[in-house]
């Protein structure tokens, strides 16, 4: 049976029985500039950001360069590194070489901002899976 | 010169859900520039550090030690590189500090406490004496300076590349009673392209901590203006302040500066200097 408990902090959390299973997901939004809204789930490979045709999100700004800035994922969560672009990256307007991100940052290139954000998502099986 | 913050938390590691964006990591610094590596603090920040230099080829560092209270040191024994033979780490003190190092480091590794002996560490180990009006690895330069701290405390003074680092932690500021030290540290400070700076209390708070050696958030803006920073990064954070509090203050602080560059750091941050 699912209870719900608080926990100190500003959300409750269901402790999960057997047949519920809790993810984290980690997204990236653009909020500010062209192309807001486009949202990128984080998995376990590098994503690449910039104006270059292989880059997984498309920078569209003229500050951007081809290969701006990168996130890799470590064990200590998602870090962010400028790969010494033009104009350089700045998270929470800190002109950064590397920051390991938190939930609610954002990513700065030019007049794009991009929110790096945390989502819990619980899963319930179908029924029908049992 | 690139600097990376590896630790920023004062006192005691506060690991939690509630500290994951500034982290909970004690004090410890790198600064890489001109070749050379120089680590500044074995805090339990120092433990992270380590595991990134294990995955490249051995070599040497520069470890300088700000003072030896356990927020400053505790890491050390879990600093990988230690255990490779393959790495030469040159530990320096200011002549004041020289005598008592050898005997701090051993005395954190010792039997009753620890079960590796300082002794058995892999690496090869040089302890020397810094020489605070100037000492030069490669062509870094570093100076150091006192600062009021029980027990005592030194900054570094780091020149490179044409850029300067000042690291002043632990210090508590008193720009009216005790104002040749305030003097010297606005002067060491001078012109710095990046001040790191003991910012652990508020003004508001001060008078409840006054003589526990830490300065105010309002003191290190201060004088960095004074100094006439470029930037300047508040470290040393209180272990009762939660990510939302350090973000608050941040951006508080930020609303009063505006030619001023400030930043609160955060444990995994680099930056250029």
């Amino acid at each position: 049976m699912n209870r719900r408990r608080t926990t100190g902090l500003d959300y409750p959390v269901h402790e999960p029985s057997e047949s519920v299973i809790v993810q984290r997901k980690h997204l990236l939004r653009v909020i500010r500039g062209v192309g807001a809204g486009t949202r990128i789930r984080l998995g376990g490979t590098r994503l690449l950001a910039g104006r270059s045709e292989e880059a997984d999100l498309f920078l569209d700004d003229p500050a951007a360069s081809r290969q701006h800035f990168e996130i890799i994922p470590t064990t200590g969560g998602y870090v962010v590194r400028d790969l010494i672009s033009t104009n350089g990256t700045r998270v929470g307007k800190v002109k950064i070489l590397e920051c390991r991100l938190a939930n609610g940052d954002i990513i700065s290139v030019g007049q794009l901002d991009i929110g790096y954000f945390e989502e819990i998502e619980i899963v319930t099986p179908d029924p029908g899976d049992a | 010169m690139r600097v990376k913050f590896w630790g920023t938390r004062g006192s005691v590691p506060t690991p939690g859900r509630a500290t994951e964006k500034f982290g909970g990591n004690t004090t410890c610094v790198e600064v890489n520039a001109a070749g050379q590596r120089l680590i500044l603090d074995g805090g339990t920040g120092i433990r992270e550090l380590g595991l990134e230099m294990a995955e490249e080829a051995p070599g040497e560092s520069v470890l300088l030690f700000s003072h030896f209270h356990w927020d400053h040191i505790q890491g050390l024994p879990f600093f990988q590189p230690l255990f490779d033979d393959g790495h030469e780490l040159r530990v320096c003190a200011p002549p004041a500090f020289r005598d008592r190092l050898e005997k701090v480091l051993n005395k954190q590794m010792a039997h009753d406490v620890f079960p590796v002996d300082f002794g058995d560490l892999s690496a090869k180990l040089h302890f020397e004496t810094l020489d605070p009006t100037g000492t030069t690895f490669g062509e870094v330069q570093v100076s150091a300076f006192e600062l009021v701290h029980p027990g005592g405390c030194w900054a570094y003074r780091v020149v490179a590349e044409g850029r300067t680092l000042v690291f002043a932690t632990d210090h508590e500021m008193h720009p009216e009673r005790a104002r040749p030290v305030y003097e010297r540290l606005r002067e060491q400070t001078r012109d710095a392209h990046l001040l790191v700076c003991d910012g652990q209390y508020t003004l508001e708070e001060y008078p409840r901590r006054e003589g526990w050696g830490h300065s105010t958030i309002e003191h290190a803006v201060m004088l960095a203006r004074e100094a006439g920073v470029e930037r300047l990064a508040i470290t040393h954070h209180d272990p009762m302040r939660e990510d939302v509090d350090l973000s608050e203050l941040e951006r508080q602080t930020r609303k009063t500066e505006d030619e001023l560059q400030v930043f609160f750091a955060r444990d995994g941050l680099a930056v250029t200097v």
